[in-house]
């Protein structure tokens, strides 16, 4: 150890503890030290730019570095997209229902006497030839056969089939189907009847006195003779007037107000299971 | 009388160019050390690249160079980055002692220099043992030395070698090896 015992290391030494002990002196006496505040000041524009260049090195590195970070990141974030997706499916389905009871709530405003029973859908059986739409309620609660099956758009059927638990509908498209029928402008009293024609395209068509004022545009409304359907219930409206091949008499051909050409649209419909006069016992 | 002059302006003028290049080539690594590295912390840790570039001062130009560049390096760092009571300039000074004896055999080249290192790290490793014990009032415990003490050793080891290069570059305008006569 030559060099530290030197004069000038001893000197280096003194010195050095010197720089340890004035800066602790002054700063233990709440004094400043002038020179190392004065490095401090020459050195802090110095020292931001370096502090800046380090920050745009370190985002440049973080890109590769934090990678595993960024992905689990990015799995929490599509977990967090996909939750908020069926959230938003979810409220879909809410507002949907919703409308449905605000529809369902009108009609039963508008016709406080109807007994009504909301009705799913659960399947169709569109055939070449006949539309059946099976509903997921059935005796069990309160369905019976020939009660009128309705939208917020007006008549969709009757129950023509009444299961435990399911039901199906005869929709008023189906040649099967007749019912008693007028018009709002000028009351004419007719019968709307399904057509094996007019089905495919949600239609039906209206037989009525040759000399009755009726009108492309004119609406149909249930007259509520028959035993099915109660009175005032919107059919649809009359587009076109024709001659029946067969009978050599004009028709109207009424478009049902419930689109039934495409029946697959239709989610949920309600069953009238009584209104006033009539208790859907036939 | 006269060549005594001629060789007194010659030396003076020497000096003169070693204050100005160590106090340039220690003022940015000071910077480098307390804004950049710090900022950066490479490995975890800041390395102490300052005495990384005393070694390479012992090593290229003497010791007596080397101490001056201790104390005064020491005590900028210590203006810029820590608190008092702080002992850069003391223990900056210890390790030209200790690693100037190491280095007294050795060839002035990067494979001495990346050899001192490991001794360098070694001591930088057990004053910073020391100075956290002093700060800390308390024995550093195992997990300190595992997350301070080893990253600080790697990250010196890695950034220093660099710097041997850094203080050739300053020894042109310096010239050759030699001592400083005060």
């Amino acid at each position: 150890m030559k060099f530290a015992k030197t004069k000038f290391f001893i000197i280096c030494l003194i010195i050095a503890v010197a720089l340890v002990l004035v800066p602790a002196i002054l700063t233990a006496f709440g004094q400043v030290d002038i020179v190392r505040s004065g490095l401090k000041t020459v050195a802090k524009p110095f020292e931001w730019c370096a502090s800046k260049f380090a920050s745009a090195i370190d985002g440049f590195v973080s890109v590769f570095t934090d990678y595993d970070d960024l992905q689990e990141e990015n799995q929490q974030l599509k977990d967090t997209i996909d939750s908020l997706e069926n959230e938003r499916a979810d409220n879909a389905v809410l507002k949907q229902e919703n409308e449905w009871l605000k529809k369902f709530l009108d009609i039963k405003n508008k016709n406080p006497d109807f007994e009504l029973a909301d009705a799913d859908i659960i399947s169709y059986e569109a055939g070449n030839y006949s539309t059946i739409l099976t509903l997921n309620k059935g005796t069990v609660h309160g369905i019976k056969k020939n009660m009128p099956v309705i939208t917020a758009d007006g008549v969709v059927g009757y129950v023509s089939e009444a299961g435990l638990d399911w039901c199906k509908v005869t929709t008023i498209t189906e040649s099967t189907s007749k019912v008693g029928a007028y018009t709002d402008r000028t009351g004419v009293i007719g019968t709307v009847e399904g057509s094996p024609e007019l089905r495919r395209e949600g239609k039906c068509s209206m037989t009525y006195s040759p000399d009755s004022d009726i009108k492309v545009g004119d609406r149909v409304y249930t007259s509520g003779t028959g035993s099915i359907y109660p009175d005032g219930l919107l059919i649809g409206k009359i587009v076109s007037i024709e001659a029946d091949q067969a009978t050599r008499t004009l028709i109207a051909v009424v478009e049902a107000s419930v689109d039934l050409a495409s029946v697959e649209n239709l989610q949920s419909v309600m069953i009238v299971r009584g209104y006033v006069g009539h208790t859907g016992d036939k | 009388m006269k060549i005594r002059s001629f060789a007194d302006t010659g030396e003076k003028r020497m000096l003169l160019r070693r204050i100005i290049v160590y106090s340039i080539l220690f003022f940015i690594l000071g910077i480098g050390q307390c804004s950049f590295f710090a900022r950066l912390k490479p490995f975890g840790a800041t390395p102490n690249i300052v005495l990384g570039a005393v070694c390479a001062v012992i090593m290229l130009d003497n010791k007596k160079s080397a101490a001056i560049c201790a104390i005064a390096a020491g005590y900028f760092i210590d203006a810029l980055g820590a608190i008092p009571p702080s002992f850069s300039p003391l223990i900056l000074l210890l390790s030209v002692a200790i690693l100037g004896k190491v280095s007294d055999k050795m060839m002035p080249q990067f494979a001495s220099f990346s050899v001192l290192m490991l001794p360098t790290i070694v001591l930088n490793a057990v004053f910073t043992y020391i100075t956290s014990w002093i700060n800390l009032r308390t024995v550093p415990s195992s997990s300190t030395i595992i997350s301070v003490i080893l990253p600080e050793m790697l990250s010196t080891l890695v950034f220093c070698l660099p710097i041997y290069f850094i203080v050739k570059l300053c020894m042109i305008p310096i010239g050759e090896k030699g001592q400083i006569s005060l």
